[in-house]
């Protein structure tokens, strides 16, 4: 960066020149100053949601609302900060908005990502102007609807679920307003965990309100807003010149949410990135339109999914601006869908469902496009845990007193492989870092439970040379309630494998919860047997619950809950066997999926070299035979001739692919055997041959609620066999683009 | 004469601090010897004694306390190189440790770590996989056994422990802290099959509510235990071999000294005590001047610690976290960043000035100490500002190399259009400035306002910085003790003998007189173990101060806070005083608005705290001086400050300054091994312990020394 642009940007900024040094240390005070706004806030909340599972964000947005940070807690929270001051600077005169106002919601077609989120912001003025907002999201436990904790299954319109709160002045002058807070309480179950929640943000703006007057006393005001506008000047440039980085082209990717809280149908979410030059497109045409249930998110959660991913895969040492980043990537979504649903959808799982599988289908087309720059494909990570296999139970504990509770070993999932390294292994969820399942003394000592075992699954991570991340699975048993359980689950990915790799690279196994009617656990106990798994408990039916479902439990009832893993990442026949074998030995994959998945032979935890040349040998031969062009092969323009020696590499395309120069023209090709698949603006794809699987290739775990029309179909390089990409689909459906590169025509 | 000696061990120095029964110090410094710390340890003593003027033998001889803080532990952890350690645990819950509570991947880590998602894992295992042994038994919440212990699974564990040559075993049971049996079954059957084996349970180390980091706290016992535990024996046999008559004690990471035997037993507390010495000695000195808050900030080389001390309290951590493990032994709370002396300037992507958290140590060190270090350091923007000089840097002890500081400098400049000088004006606001925020950070966490506290600063570069990071966060007022290099060794002498013990006891809110019973009970109990632990060391329990603390927590939330107790027997009298203290305390870290008493109250767990008493550390106060200050001032040299720029700064001996100086800033005042600078606008007082007090000069306005 030369200091001559450098001055002229300055030049350009609203508030006059700040100065580098300057810049880095307010820029550093405000971030700490956001950071503060977010944990005073949780520590007077106290919830154990709030708090323990870090389910609340803060930011801190320009005086237009523009967004400058967005804190390190659920990601998804804060990014549509903006959305809602937007629509306080719409729904208000600027003449009504004063020093000590603070504005609530908890209505998503605001901001929030569902009723239980509720958010308020707040403007800070300087000499009668507004200079700054702040913002505080945290998750109340309930807010009303038929069903307690507000994740309405059964719903299929908004008047079904909790009632929502347009933005109102819930504050005035830096106190609250007594009627509209009751108004607002009058709904919840949680009456006095909500106002506590209430007064923490409260507390936390007005703080954040003194910290930012101290600033600006401390720099003087045109310092403050030429700092605001260099933080968006800052990111930009930088995100810019890494998307520049990128080689041009379109990439793309699809995933369901399987149930709709009524009915187990398949809604598909699509995602098409588009990069040119410095500019990011995401287009989101081709996915369903909003379902009956609720399981749909409004705008606020697609762009909190899609926008949580760029700061997480673009912006890992800079501050999380989203401001900068909207006026990178552009969204293109049609309102009526699944992520960008219309009133009076149901949205009580949004959080959970829309929002997420955004994420999802955002993060993999993200990392399909950075694995082409070898600048940053070390950033390109699978899809982490794809789903929140949500447990809640409710009852009369030992004393006979009540309990309901979301059991929070939800948060128990596997990260996504990299390019470089495997998932994290009870890794977690992308949208924070912080997040944590609980003890499982901590569970026992608060609801009439025991955790009979919690353990990483084996099979559960997507298989890939990179593996991703296992998740975890426990059983649960009633102990000493009074009467039974009720039970509530809510999941997605219980039906087909959502978390998918990437460059040929297996999906996670499915979520799962199962119970196992009168079971044997209590005799085992007496006769000193500790079971670990479902296979060791006997049981008189073993009842596999839908995705979203409901029952009771009695005594003797064992719950099995299996969250779901991280995808992987490259072709599991070339995987390091020694670390196929490791895998074994510590339990993280089966001898049996290691030889069918991996082609890697584990006889008595020791790896045989031998056998599992020969298996690997014979898995790529049957490939070959199983496999059939994806297109007819007069209609795909290949080099004949291979001249390996005479390429230009371009840049990478997947762990097995890459692009280059060759005899005259630009190609994408294996690595393995110098094969060309297609030109360099066609879709490789469909240049691979496929063949199609069911879904238990990728998992012995997959056996369980499955539809018939779901296929693995796994695209190879035609010549060597080498799997370069797998897609989860039915079977109807038409094979899906992957990637192209160039400028769109 | 009788001596007190204090020995800590940094990265490059041992220091070591004698004070004798007239109140006067004497400082010393060796190089650290790794790999064979005694040695560095007794070289130190031997430099003090000569500098006495007496044998190494007499002055040990002479000695009534002698207090060390190790970093064996903490070395061992940060390097993973402790001992080969196995975990005995409930079968079924044997990837407890790995999962790690899925948290596990960001324990302990910034923000600026925390956004970096592609570079996480989980920490390195202490414990291999396979060497996580899962024995049949169950016992459930109420400490009922639901399935018995099976002793075969056990002996197959203590067998393959013994195959795998493990050094060391740690036994953690699921609600163990209930009820131990199984856990003690498991010490019976290890002590008769593997004797030699270093063993730790659970239930007597930290039987608390967790098990994820109760059994780190087990795990990382043993993992540092052979080593410690060697190291101490080692050292002790030493020092009495060159004299010592009394024992030597051990400066722990939670609030005092215990016994080599003790912590050759429980070596974890000595894991990451080496902030501790410092932040105790802080609390003299709130003590000493009747200052109840004070923040602590300690500037070395590689990191900025800050502990506090509030209304003459130091506040524990209940978890602390090292190298990404949380584990369950209470431990000063102390907040660090990567800023300090060596910190790195550097330009980011966005073209930015950026400094550290990146080091460069002290091997090579910064440019300018001319060890083939090249990459600019903060200690280098110090020395292009003026406030190090080449000649008396370390009082002397080492040649600052300034050209190759600001070749340092200008090369990250250019690319800036900064020239060096620039560059260092711009390193050192930007470090103070982080210093500033983690202050504001670490006392919002403790409910304070840094207004209303005093700033003490140590360190080899916290006397240099102080003075602005001081005056960011409107510090009451900033003090700099006489001998900050060698706080933290000199705080170890403040400290007491200190033995405590802490077990869950849930009860929840209506209370009755029962659950009363039940609570002193508890408590008698854990007094009586610790009265027991000050009787195995030959110390008489009259002499020991007991002290009763109850964690307490609204019903349905998670923030515990720590409440005084009575002695004696409980009785619903003391309920009603323990919700008020409760209540205030509450209000007081979290807010007036936070308190949610609908909710109910919950008791979490009892802790009794023994201090023996022992005969207090007096610093001798010298009279007050009659001479001028100006006896003090040894020349002057060109200093930057912001608003003056370069301007020509008046330096003063610190070894001149005597009680009741008053030096007008911008001043330098060098002394042994550091550099206080003295802003313009302030005034530096020094007092009769030789502590430097800064503050705002009354009426101040910026001039005060010449434009160059």
């Amino acid at each position: 960066m030369s200091t001559a642009t450098k001055a002229k940007e300055f030049d350009a900024s609203a508030g006059g020149p700040i100065d580098p040094v300057t810049f880095e240390v307010m820029r550093h005070r405000l971030w700490a100053i956001n950071d503060e706004q977010a944990m005073m806030a949780a520590r007077v909340s106290g919830s154990p949601v709030v708090y323990e599972a870090y389910d609340f964000n803060s930011g801190i947005l320009t005086g237009d609302g523009r967004g400058l940070f967005v804190g390190v807690y659920i990601v998804h929270h804060a990014v549509p900060l903006d959305i809602m001051v937007r629509t306080v600077l719409e729904q208000w005169e600027l003449d009504d908005i004063r020093e000590g106002d603070m504005f609530f919601s908890n209505d998503p077609w605001a901001g929030a990502l569902h009723a239980n989120d509720g958010i308020m912001v707040s403007p800070i003025f300087w000499n009668g102007d507004i200079v700054a907002w702040t913002g505080i999201v945290m998750h109340d436990s309930d807010v009303g609807s038929p069903v307690p904790g507000s994740f309405v299954v059964g719903a299929v319109d908004r008047f079904g679920e909790a009632p929502l709160f347009p933005p109102v002045k819930m504050v005035e002058n830096f106190a609250i307003r007594p009627d509209l807070e009751r108004a607002f309480l009058r709904n919840s179950r949680t009456e006095a965990l909500n106002a506590l929640n209430m007064r923490a943000r409260v507390a936390a703006l007005t703080i954040t309100h003194q910290r930012i007057h101290e600033l600006i006393e401390q720099y003087g005001i045109d310092t403050f807003l030429a700092c605001q506008e260099e933080v968006i000047d800052y990111v930009d440039r930088i995100v810019r010149q890494r998307v520049r980085e990128i080689p041009d082209g379109s990439w793309f990717e699809q995933a369901y949410i399987d149930h709709d809280g009524n009915n187990n149908e398949l809604y598909p979410m699509c995602a098409r990135l588009t990069k040119t030059g410095d500019r990011i497109t995401l287009d989101f045409t081709g996915t369903a339109p909003q379902a009956p249930g609720s399981i749909n998110c409004t705008r606020a959660g697609l762009e909190g999914g899609a926008f949580g991913v760029f700061l997480l895969f673009l912006c890992y040492d800079i501050p999380w601006s989203v401001g900068a980043l909207r006026q990178i990537v552009d969204i293109v979504s049609e309102e009526g869908t699944l992520n960008n649903a219309r009133s009076p959808a149901a949205v009580s799982m949004g959080s959970v469902m829309g929002t997420w599988v955004t994420q999802n289908v955002v993060s993999n087309v993200a990392a399909k496009m950075l694995m082409s720059s070898s600048a940053y494909r070390g950033e390109a990570q699978a899809c982490w845990q794809p789903s929140l296999n949500g447990q809640v139970i409710a009852g009369a504990d030992r004393r006979g007193d009540p309990f309901a509770s979301i059991l929070m070993d939800c948060c128990g999932g596997g990260a996504g492989a990299r390019t470089f390294a495997d998932g994290i292994d009870t890794g977690g969820f992308m949208q924070s870092m912080s997040a944590s399942i609980p003890n499982v003394e901590t569970t026992e000592s608060r609801y009439p439970v025991l955790q009979v075992y919690r353990r990483q699954r084996c099979d559960s991570g997507g298989p890939g040379r990179f593996r991703g991340g296992v998740a975890v699975e426990y059983g649960l048993l009633p102990h000493k309630s009074v009467g039974p359980i009720a039970d509530v689950v809510f999941t997605s990915g219980a039906s087909q494998p959502e978390g998918h790799g990437l460059s040929g690279g297996g999906p996670a196994s499915l979520a799962l919860n199962m119970v196992l009617r009168s079971s044997n656990v209590r005799e085992m106990y007496a006769a000193g047997k500790i079971p670990c798994s479902a296979d060791e408990i006997q049981a008189d039916v073993r009842e596999v619950l839908a995705a979203k479902d409901q029952t009771m439990l009695a005594a003797d009832d064992c719950h099995i809950c299996l969250q779901t893993g991280g995808g992987g990442y490259g072709d599991p026949l070339r995987r390091d066997p020694d670390a196929v074998e490791l895998d074994v030995q510590r339990g993280l994959v089966s001898a049996a999926a290691a030889k069918s998945i991996y082609g890697v032979v584990v006889t008595d935890g020791v790896l045989d070299a031998d056998a599992t040349q020969r298996e690997r040998e014979r898995a790529i031969a049957a490939r070959l035979a199983d496999a059939s062009p994806v297109l007819p092969a007069q209609l795909v323009e290949r080099n004949a001739a291979v001249d390996t020696d005479k390429a230009t590499h371009l840049h990478p395309v997947a762990d097995t692919l890459e692009a280059v120069h060759l005899a005259g023209r630009d190609v994408v090709r294996c690595t393995v055997c110098a094969t060309t698949l297609s030109p360099y603006g066609h879709d490789y794809k469909r240049g691979a041959s496929m063949r199609e699987l069911p879904i238990s290739a990728m998992s012995p775990l997959n056996g369980h609620n499955t539809l018939d029309d779901i296929v693995l179909r796994e695209f190879l390089c035609p010549t060597c066999g080498t799997a370069i990409a797998l897609d989860v689909q039915r079977k109807a459906e038409p094979v899906l683009d992957e990637a192209t590169f160039g400028s769109p025509k | 004469m009788s001596y007190r000696i204090g020995v800590d061990i940094g990265g490059t120095f041992t220091d070591c601090v004698v004070v004798d029964d007239s109140g006067q110090r004497s400082i010393s410094k060796s190089l650290t010897t790794h790999g064979a710390l005694y040695d560095g340890v007794v070289n130190a003593v031997t430099v003090n004694a000569e500098e006495r003027g007496i044998s190494l033998t007499a002055l040990l001889d002479q000695t009534t306390q002698f207090v060390h803080g190790t970093t064996v532990a903490t070395n061992a952890v940060l390097t993973h190189r402790g001992a080969k350690t196995g975990l005995i645990t409930t079968r079924g819950h044997e990837d407890a440790l790995i999962i790690g509570k899925v948290f596990a991947k960001s324990a302990g880590l910034d923000e600026r770590e925390l956004i970096h998602a592609s570079q996480l894992h989980k920490p390195v295992p202490i414990v291999e996989p396979e060497h996580i042994f899962g024995v049949a038994e169950r016992i459930d919440v109420e400490g009922e056994i639901l399935a018995p212990l099976d002793e075969a699974s056990v002996i197959a564990a203590i067998d393959a422990a013994l195959a795998a040559k493990l050094d060391a075993v740690a036994v953690c049971l699921l609600w163990s802290f209930v009820n131990n049996a199984h856990e003690r079954r498991i010490a019976e059957l290890l002590r008769d099959r593997a004797p030699d084996l270093f063993c730790t349970f659970s239930h007597e180390l930290a039987p608390v509510l967790g098990e994820y980091e109760r059994a780190v706290t087990t795990v990382l016992n043993a993992y540092v235990g052979p080593e410690v535990a060697g190291y101490l024996r080692v050292l002790e046999r030493r020092l009495h071999d060159s004299g010592l008559k009394h024992p030597l004690l051990v400066m722990q990471a939670s609030d005092g000294l215990t016994s080599v035997a003790d912590a050759a037993r429980r070596p974890i507390v000595t894991l990451d005590s080496g902030p501790t010495g410092g932040i105790l000695g802080c609390q003299y000195l709130s003590d000493l001047y009747s200052e109840p808050n004070m923040i602590c900030t300690d500037v070395g080389g590689t990191s900025f610690d800050v502990g506090l001390i509030t209304a003459g309290q130091v506040p524990l951590e209940d978890e602390p976290v090292v190298s990404q493990y949380s584990f369950r032994l209470p431990k000063v709370a102390v907040r660090s960043i990567g800023a300090g002396g060596g910190s790195v300037g550097w330009v980011d992507d966005g073209g930015i000035l950026r400094v550290g958290p990146q080091s460069a140590g002290s091997r090579p060190g910064p440019a300018c100490y001319g060890q083939g270090g090249s990459e600019p350091t903060v200690t280098d923007a110090d020395v292009a500002l003026g406030y190090f000089d080449a000649e008396t840097f370390l009082g002397g002890r080492m040649q600052l190399d300034v050209a190759s500081a600001f070749a340092a400098l200008e090369r990250l400049g250019k690319p800036l259009g900064m020239d060096a000088e620039l560059v260092a004006i711009g390193m050192v606001r930007i470090i103070n400035a982080h210093m500033a925020d983690l202050i504001r950070r670490a006392t919002i966490e403790q409910g304070n306002d840094p207004r209303d506290c005093v700033l003490v600063a140590y360190g080899g570069a916290g006397p240099t910085h102080a003075g602005f990071y001081g005056d960011d966060i409107n510090a009451k007022g900033i003090l700099i003790p006489a001998d900050s290099t060698v706080f933290s060794a000199e705080g170890m002498l403040t400290c007491q003998v200190v033995h405590s013990a802490e077990t869950s006891h849930a009860l929840t809110s209506p209370f009755d007189q029962s659950d009363y019973a039940a609570l002193s009970a508890q408590f008698k109990s854990l007094e009586a173990s610790v009265q027991d632990q000050f009787r195995v060391e030959g110390t008489d329990p009259d002499a020991v101060t007991l002290r009763r603390s109850l964690k307490v927590r609204y019903g349905l939330q998670v923030h515990t806070v720590n409440v005084e107790v009575p002695s004696g027997t409980l009785t619903l009298e003391h309920g009603k005083l323990i919700a008020e203290r409760f209540e205030e305390r509450y209000a007081q870290i979290f807010g007036a608005g936070s308190l949610y008493q609908s909710s109910g109250l919950a008791y979490e767990a009892c802790r009794v705290t023994g201090t023996l008493s022992t005969e207090p550390l007096r610093f001798a106060p010298v009279a007050r001086t009659t001479e001028p200050v100006s006896v003090a001032e040894s020349g002057s040299r060109r200093a930057y400050f912001e608003r003056l720029g370069f301007v020509t700064t008046p330096v003063y001996d610190g070894r001149r300054l005597d009680n009741g100086h008053i030096v007008n800033g911008p001043a330098i005042i060098e002394r042994m091994g550091d550099s206080v600078v003295v802003p313009p606008g302030m005034i530096a007082t020094m007092d009769e312990y030789q502590s430097l007090l800064l503050q705002p000069r009354p009426n101040a306005d910026l001039g005060g020394g010449e434009r160059s």
